[in-house]
């Protein structure tokens, strides 16, 4: 988390909601965008997607919030429940395959401009990290992909995916031997 | 195991655009207001259980003197 940053009172947050100061809900927006976006991107999700994703999510979000119970668990893991289901629709459309493959084409040509090196090696690491992601099942990579959320406790993790702790350590320790083996190779390859 | 995998799993992939929060207030201006559940909704809330609750016992009563009934009839003849 940066230096300085203080986590915002929810319940503060949702009661001005409550007594009508929509603007409010931009702290929440604030707050959460990142994490959000570490999270679809860890999902495999490109750019554009992974914003209409998150602008669905908040969406969804303000329109039920009058069922968000405090009592029954953190806002995180209200709001990263909507997110996750929103990105398994989305990536069980059969669509969606060609729209990455539309968009790593588009990025291609971004490649071929010449680029600072250093960019064009963070490019390369992100796609070989994004490439890897997708070789996971799709719990598991859910599973990663919420685990690597600061905001988030191994016990939310759990709750959001439905299983116990064991069960998500036991996929953490199976998703990262995983993508190990194929950034690995990767690497290999790449050298070779 | 592949020795920073940690590190890049922690990168983002993807980030907020900066004006990402103002797109998104702007669509929410657009919303009506979300409903919150209020007192009174909780106490009809509360209502509705307990009507539910003693209408299903009076329906047990009621049962149960039907079958005793029967039960009455049948043996005094």
């Amino acid at each position: 988390m940066q230096s300085g940053h203080h986590p915002i009172n929810i319940i503060e947050v949702l009661l001005r909601i409550q007594n009508g100061d929509r603007q409010a809900f931009a702290l929440i927006v604030k707050e959460f965008e990142r994490p959000l976006f570490g999270f679809l991107g860890r999902m495999g999700l490109t750019q554009g997607l992974a914003e209409d994703l998150a602008q669905e999510t908040f969406l969804r979000a303000w329109k039920s919030l009058g069922q968000y119970e405090p009592t029954r668990g953190a806002f995180s893991t209200w709001l990263f429940t909507i997110a996750r289901n929103l990105a398994f629709n989305e990536l069980d459309r059969a669509s969606y395959l060609n729209e990455i493959q539309e968009e790593e084409g588009t990025s291609e040509q971004a490649c071929a401009e010449p680029q600072p090196p250093e960019s064009l090696a963070l490019a390369q690491r992100k796609q070989r990290l994004r490439n890897a992601l997708w070789q996971l099942p799709a719990a598991e990579r859910s599973t990663v992909a919420l685990a690597y959320v600061k905001e988030l406790e191994l016990a939310e993790v759990a709750r959001i995916e439905g299983c116990s702790i064991g069960a998500v350590k036991t996929r953490l320790h199976r998703a990262r031997r995983r993508l190990s083996q194929f950034l690995e190779k990767d690497d290999v390859r790449q050298s070779g | 195991m592949f020795d920073n995998l940690d590190e890049i799993l922690r990168d983002d992939l993807v980030t907020p655009a900066d004006d990402f929060s103002n797109r998104v207030m702007l669509r929410i201006a657009t919303l009506p207001a979300p409903s919150f559940p209020t007192r009174a909704s909780h106490a009809s809330e509360k209502m509705q259980w307990a009507a539910l609750i003693g209408a299903s016992l009076v329906g047990v009563i009621q049962l149960i003197t039907f079958m005793f009934g029967i039960w009455t009839a049948t043996a005094a003849s």
